[in-house]
């Protein structure tokens, strides 16, 4: 009878040292991703076939507890839920190209960096806010490029030292095609109404996606003297 | 001879000060990361919500920031968007002045500063009128650098914004009229048997809320050999045109089948619902697979063959 006791006792012991607590798996994830089923407020899960499974959520889908709650809230990508963060960078913030000398084009690069791991992609456009203007209110025009076939939606070809101008080119991952060859294009003006255009974008996920801008600008021996300067602005946007 | 000695040695002292203590110029980058990326809400008239967002600067510098709510329509088939920047924008989209945040010293449109390596949550709120009418409304909630003060050289002053999409049905009973058009469901009538064939489904919203088609493809072949492809449910938005993607093994893809060799007909069925798993909607298409490259490859190698023995032939015959 002792004996029995005390194995019980052991027993309850062994028991509630091994016990896990019991958790509802609500996710899967690898090194880009998490996969969430979330359970909101009504039965969620795999919906399987033999042919075919598909990770659902139902909840909220209700009429009636629509009509109850008066809403209701997805936030993120549902189906595939990124564990990376939505991230822009931009190498340089100031783009410099100190004293300008006549008929010799001046470059200098910075590169953009976008992070994205939900569905849907990513886009990031530039415009500028104005072309290169001084204080006294002379402008550098946007280029036209050596055959004057390029302007803020079409690159061209700018190589030669007779053409001047303020432009800029891209290269490296998820940039739009049409910069290579020495290609170059105007910023779209926001003071012209131009619509910003899209530098990088992709329908796929990525750590790190990197591209170059390459600005470019060269003067007519008429332009006047001054300090020239405008904003660049990068628009980075996930999809929908 | 002394004056010559003291510029010298001044020269050289001051050369020798500006080398040691010369400050190296380094480049001022800057890192904005935000979530959550997206935000899908279907409310009623005259009701309202917060969601919380989490603004951070992961770079080395403190940013001057501030934020905006802009519209966006759809642009492209692939996702992509375009803001509307028009000053009078919220003239126009009255839906704008819904929008505001709850944050206790932070309004929408202040300024704030968000330290390196820092972060700023902002809670939105959305309020609805009650006498909103039933419909879609997208928009975009920006944050911003104000850009630095020009420097004494010629040059551009780089600006970043980073935004997250908002998608808003308001609805007073849950169930706005959903519906959707297949614009196109392409698929190649003769691929080589070493080939990877791709589907091309482009889908257009002509329901009055935004939408996404659930369902898979499935490629059967003559042995009734099964390739199934789960199609990604991304957003389709109201008069707007997608193209799906598929997923496979986490990621979003072009719908196309991982085979390694197809031989025959293969019959190619797409079936969605809209929100939901169904077999509402239905595309139906057939391809042919052949090993044309494997032929073309013996045919030539016959014809080597042929002609070299050929050659063998009227040379063995002349001596």
């Amino acid at each position: 009878m002792k004996v029995n006791w005390l194995l019980l006792i052991i027993f309850i012991l062994l028991f509630s040292l091994a016990a896990k607590p019991v958790l509802a798996q609500s996710s899967v994830s690898s090194d880009n991703y998490e996969i969430t089923w979330p359970n909101v407020n009504m039965g969620a899960g795999l919906p399987t076939s033999s042919s075919y499974k598909l990770g659902v959520t139902t909840g909220q889908n209700a009429p009636g507890l629509y009509t109850s709650t008066g809403y209701k809230i997805r936030a993120g990508f549902q189906y595939i839920h990124s564990i990376i963060p939505f991230r822009f960078s931009i190498s340089d913030i100031s783009i410099a190209f100190g004293t300008l000398t006549v008929g010799t084009p001046k470059t200098e690069n910075n590169i953009l960096t976008v992070s994205f791991g939900a569905a849907g992609g990513y886009q990031v456009t530039a415009q500028e806010n104005k072309p290169l203007t001084s204080d006294a209110n002379d402008t550098i025009a946007d280029t036209t490029c050596d055959a004057s076939d390029c302007d803020e939606s079409d690159a061209g070809v700018w190589t030669l030292d007779t053409t001047y101008g303020f432009g800029y080119s891209m290269s490296g991952n998820d940039v739009p095609g049409g910069f290579s060859g020495g290609k170059y294009k105007q910023f779209a003006d926001t003071a012209a109404a131009e619509s910003a255009q899209i530098v990088m974008s992709s329908l796929n996920v990525g750590r790190d996606r990197q591209a170059t801008v390459t600005y470019k600008v060269n003067i007519t021996n008429i332009q006047a003297a001054g300090t020239y300067g405008n904003i660049i602005t990068f628009i980075a946007t996930p999809s929908y | 001879m002394k004056k010559v000695f003291i510029t010298t040695a001044s020269f050289l002292l001051f050369t020798f000060y500006f080398l040691l203590f010369a400050i190296s110029a380094n480049a001022q980058s800057l890192s904005l990361a935000i979530s959550p990326p997206l935000l899908e809400v279907m409310i009623q008239p005259g009701k309202s919500i917060t969601q919380v967002y989490k603004l951070s600067n992961p770079g080395e510098i403190d940013l001057a920031m501030t934020s905006k709510i802009l519209p966006f329509s759809p642009q492209g088939e692939k996702g992509e968007i375009t803001l509307d920047n028009r000053p009078n924008n919220t003239l126009t989209n009255q839906y704008l002045t819904w929008f505001s945040f709850q944050n206790a010293n932070l309004a929408l449109g202040d300024k704030f500063l968000l330290k390196a390596g820092g972060e700023q949550e902002v809670v939105l709120k959305l309020k609805v009128p009650g006498n909103a009418p039933e419909d879609d409304y997208y928009a975009t909630l920006l944050f911003e650098t104000l850009p630095s003060p020009f420097s004494d050289q010629s040059g551009a002053q780089a600006q970043a914004k980073i935004g997250t999409n908002l998608l808003l049905t308001v609805s007073r009973d849950g169930q706005p009229p959903r519906k959707a058009e297949i614009i196109e469901f392409k698929v190649p009538k003769i691929i080589d048997s070493f080939d990877r064939p791709h589907f091309l489904l482009r889908l257009k919203n002509t329901g009055r809320s935004f939408l996404k088609p659930m369902g898979i493809i499935t490629v059967t072949g003559w042995f009734e050999q099964k390739y199934i492809l789960e199609l990604l449910p991304e957003n389709i938005l109201v008069d707007s045109l997608r193209q799906i993607q598929c997923q496979s093994e986490d990621n979003p893809q072009p719908c196309r089948i991982n085979s390694k060799f197809l031989l025959g007909r293969y019959q190619v069925k797409a079936e969605f619902g809209l929100d939901q798993l169904s077999e509402d909607y239905l595309a139906e298409a057939t391809f042919f697979a052949l090993p044309i490259k494997l032929i073309l490859g013996l045919v030539i190698t016959a014809a080597i063959f042929w002609i070299v023995r050929f050659k063998l032939v009227i040379d063995k015959s002349l001596f």
